[in-house]
């Protein structure tokens, strides 16, 4: 087979597989220090946020249908904040579609068909 | 949670969280040691469209700013699917799956529009293994910290031995 087809058809998968597989994408500081990361599905992308040790709490923040990490600063009370010597403290926001940006500067160049966004 | 490798934990749900906690132990109860459930939502049968109206009024229209193409039509069906069609209770379970569940629970209520007191005492009522603390507790502050304690307490008197994950 030629090289450089070789090579677009093994790039190719190895884009696949990675879009198929969950990812973590890197901690980054939260509120409180705790460690924000994002996991990745497809196009879902959720975030995420741990603090603590211990036995594990999967903390909701309330907001209705809006529930996200950001609300924690309002709620009666952080659970992040208030149970973190306790346990090993998870929150995250509610699962939302990802959408991805993408900006071509010549539209001429920009994907047509399956590859299209 | 699966993705994080834990298999067994607490479920603490805040307002609209308070149903997630109960949905949970209803689909996944293998892996809900105990839960609990702060300031839940609930059905008002004398408001019956509180959460529909707070869901169109304040959630769709930030959901819209942010995701134009999805047709008004689309979130009131929505809408209609998550609060008319079981207009009972906490939405997400029926109360006989509540009496049935053994799963631990400490319920604090709330009374607003949205987080009805009767949906608390329905579910520590029902609940087999429920606990609810006082209410009002918010105030005053001791009262506040003593409750929060509560829960730690609670959580803790529930935790595994072998804190197996």
């Amino acid at each position: 087979m030629d090289p450089i087809r070789r090579n677009i058809l093994a790039t190719s998968a190895a884009v696949s597989v990675l879009a198929a597989a969950p990812r973590v994408i890197a901690n980054q500081s939260g509120q409180g220090g705790a460690a924000t990361s994002f996991y990745e599905k497809g196009n879902i992308r959720i975030r995420y946020q741990e603090i603590g040790s211990g036995f594990p709490l999967l903390v909701t923040p309330g907001g209705g249908l809006n529930s996200r990490i950001s609300n924690w600063p309002t709620a009666v009370f952080n659970a992040m904040e208030v149970f973190r010597n306790d346990f090993r403290c998870i929150t995250m926001d509610q699962r939302k579609r990802q959408r991805r940006r993408i900006h071509w500067p010549d539209p001429s160049r920009r994907p047509v068909g399956r590859f299209r966004r | 949670m699966d993705h994080l490798g834990i298999h067994r934990f607490f479920y603490m749900g805040y307002c609209i969280g308070g149903p997630f906690v109960l949905k949970l132990m209803e689909r996944a109860p293998e892996h809900v040691v105990a839960g609990v459930l702060c300031q839940p939502v609930g059905h008002r049968p004398e408001n019956p469209d509180v959460m529909y109206t707070s869901g169109q009024e304040v959630w769709a229209k930030e959901f819209r700013a942010r995701r134009p193409e999805v047709s008004m039509e689309t979130i009131e069906k929505y809408l209609h699917n998550l609060y008319r069609v079981r207009p009972d209770f906490v939405y997400s379970v029926s109360r006989d799956f509540v009496r049935s569940c053994q799963t631990p629970m400490l319920v604090l209520p709330d009374d607003t529009p949205a987080h009805a007191y009767q949906t608390s005492v329905d579910i520590a009522s029902l609940a087999p293994n429920a606990e609810v603390t006082v209410y009002p507790w918010k105030d005053p502050p001791e009262l506040k910290a003593r409750t929060i304690n509560r829960v730690r307490t609670f959580l803790k008197a529930h935790q595994p031995v072998t804190a197996a994950r």
